[in-house]
């Protein structure tokens, strides 16, 4: 069953002067097994809306539908269990998710208390603490005694764990090392790829929505303002400028050379290779040196 | 002038646990931009809270500003580093945006009038005014990191760090950051030790350092390092765009010069390469 946002406005702390509405008229399906990147910029709702999703946060009017499963403003909390554990969220700041003694029980949190066994879940640990780059001698730190981006990787770990059908991540990569940033993206394009998961994925790295994402939703000022694939919408430069969103780093280095005279007529390319093959078609293969 | 020297600094969290820093040496020069990079849990953020005073050194030393830092006299020198944490939830402490960046002025006791100016003026720099009354934690990810710059470049500080203050800032908003911070930088000859994992972040600075499981293992200006291309992936670091360009040209058989080439450069040069103009 997709996720679907109808009709859906968000406001916090409605009522108060502190009134504030961040989500306005959401309307959106995102179909199983799909890869979505959210984009935007600072403030414009992106952390908001994947809240609704799972019900941390319930529409202030509209409906979102997961799995068959309605949430609207009148939601109780009662049962959301099975919902929590069909949708995993890796939050912005992973410090928040971490409050167990140990890095070990923080990943076996989750695994419990949907129903897995002990030594299941146990496994689980020990099984993810190295898929997400870390030594399984910190499995019995505790959570924070760690970097801060160690303790991200334990975050994701322990959402991993509970085997979430759709899953969700809020700048996962943020404060990741360069390695670690692969590692992550790798993991998660694996389990979209082998598991099928659905992956709506948060982020201001424009080179991993091209790399990994079939549809982009761009958020602007608590509205979608467009979605599309990444070709569609890293094509329409000058719309990516108005609304002060960046190109990935290839489609802006090829935008430079167009302007100097090199062709890219099945549009500019994405990824480095792609400009790389269309580069290599139009120059000499010994560079400059070649006809001075 | 060094403002800031560090000497054989040793740093462990307990006694079962392994040094996190391992013999640490290096000068900050006044009005450098030295970037720090390293992989995940090498020891950056340690480091930033032993400059600061926050965390006691198991051994060597730091001066700042000639002065041996010590217990006795931290407060005082502390007045003048401005450090930007990692996490901004860890560094709020007000209950409301202008209370928050007016806190590091209020303690190093700045007068009423010219405080309300500075918080005014700080919130302008990092895009955040009109945000005054809102409480911290009811910001967006992005947004509780500029306040969190704010209260620092409030208080005027000699060297700001900055760990990783422009993580979760959208591409455009961490340039349009990073421009106020060198603008401050000359303005009033501010020292800027930026902790970083991007790349372009750390292309900013006059000298970078690597640091690798609590030792710094490379030096020096940001066009050396870069020319390092095999040891910083070795590393687990990223290399710059042009040189990512560079080797998948180099894996289609085409030659480009082997020297370190910006993104500029390397355009001129695929420019210059064109076969038909
Ligand atoms: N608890 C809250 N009370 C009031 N306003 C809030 C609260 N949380 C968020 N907001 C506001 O709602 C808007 C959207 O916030 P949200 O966190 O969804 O943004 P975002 O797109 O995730 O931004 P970022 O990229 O900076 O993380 C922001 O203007 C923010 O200040
Ligand atoms: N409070 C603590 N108690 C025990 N060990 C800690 C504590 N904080 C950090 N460490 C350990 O010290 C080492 C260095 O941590 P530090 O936070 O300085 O790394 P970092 O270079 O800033 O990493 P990151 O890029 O992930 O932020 C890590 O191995 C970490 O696990
Ligand atoms: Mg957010
Ligand atoms: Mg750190």
């Amino acid at each position: 069953m997709p996720i679907t946002f109808e009709k859906v406005d968000y406001s916090y702390q409605p009522n108060t002067p502190f009134e504030h509405q961040a989500l306005q008229d959401i309307n959106l399906t995102i179909a199983d097994n799909s890869f979505t990147a959210l984009i935007g910029h600072t403030g414009s709702g992106k952390s908001t809306l994947i809240q609704q999703m799972n019900a941390l946060l319930k529409p202030s009017s509209g409906v979102v539908r997961v799995n068959n499963r309605e949430i609207r403003p009148d939601t109780n909390n009662k049962d959301l269990k099975p919902l929590r554990k069909q949708v995993g969220m890796v939050f912005q700041f992973p410090e928040n998710q971490l409050f167990e003694e140990t890095v070990k029980k923080d990943i076996m949190f989750g695994p419990l208390n949907f129903g897995m066994s002990e030594a299941e879940a146990e496994e689980e640990a020990i099984r993810l603490i190295t898929e997400v780059g870390l030594d399984e001698s910190l499995l019995e730190r505790s959570p924070f005694e760690l970097s801060g981006g160690q303790m991200r990787r334990v975050a994701i770990a322990g959402v991993l764990a509970s085997k979430p059908d759709i899953l969700i991540l809020d700048e996962p990569t943020s404060g990741l090392d360069p390695k670690g940033r692969q590692q992550i993206m790798d993991l998660v394009a694996h389990l979209h790829e082998n598991e099928h998961k659905t992956i709506i994925l948060v982020t201001h790295q424009m080179e991993d929505v091209t790399k990994y994402a079939d549809r982009v939703i761009v958020m602007d000022g608590g509205r979608v303002a467009k979605t599309g694939t990444p070709k569609e919408i890293f094509n329409d430069v000058d719309w990516l400028k108005t609304h002060h969103l960046d190109l990935p780093k290839t489609t802006q280095f090829a935008a430079t050379l167009q302007a100097q005279g090199f062709q890219f007529p099945e549009g500019l390319p994405l990824d480095e290779m792609a400009l790389a093959q269309a580069i290599s078609q139009q120059i000499s293969p010994k560079g400059a040196s070649d006809h001075g | 002038m060094a403002i800031i020297s560090v000497d054989h600094l040793t740093y462990r969290y307990s006694e079962e646990l392994p040094m996190v820093l391992d013999g640490v040496s290096f000068d900050v020069q006044e009005g450098e931009w030295l970037a720090i990079v390293g992989h995940n849990g090498s020891g950056k953020s340690t480091l930033a809270k032993l400059i600061d005073g926050l965390l006691e050194a198991a051994g060597g030393e730091i001066t700042i500003e000639d002065q041996l830092l010590t217990p006795d006299n931290l407060w005082e020198l502390r007045d003048d580093i401005g450090l930007v944490f990692q996490n901004p939830d860890n560094q709020f402490v007000g209950a409301t945006v202008a209370d928050d960046v007016a806190f590091g002025l209020e303690n190093r006791g700045v007068e009423r009038n010219e405080m309300k100016r500075r918080v005014a003026e700080a919130l302008v720099q990092v895009g955040m005014d009109g945000f005054e009354e809102r409480e911290p934690t009811s910001l967006s990810g992005g947004q509780k990191q500029r306040v969190a710059l704010a209260g620092v470049i409030a208080i005027r500080p000699r060297v700001v760090i900055l760990d990783e203050a422009t993580s979760m800032l959208d591409p455009e908003g961490r340039r349009e950051i990073l421009r106020v911070i060198r603008e401050l930088k000359d303005r009033f000859q501010l020292t800027v030790i930026s902790i970083t994992h991007d790349i372009e972040e750390a292309a900013h600075a006059s000298r970078v350092l690597i640091i690798n499981d609590g030792r710094i293992v490379e030096e020096g200006q940001p066009e050396a390092i870069f020319e390092k291309e095999a040891e910083l992936l070795e590393l687990g670091l990223d290399i710059p765009y042009a040189s990512r360009l560079k080797r998948s040209l180099n894996q289609l058989g085409i030659q480009v010069p082997e020297q370190y080439l910006n993104e500029e450069e390397m355009a001129n040069w695929l420019c210059q390469s064109l076969l038909k103009k």
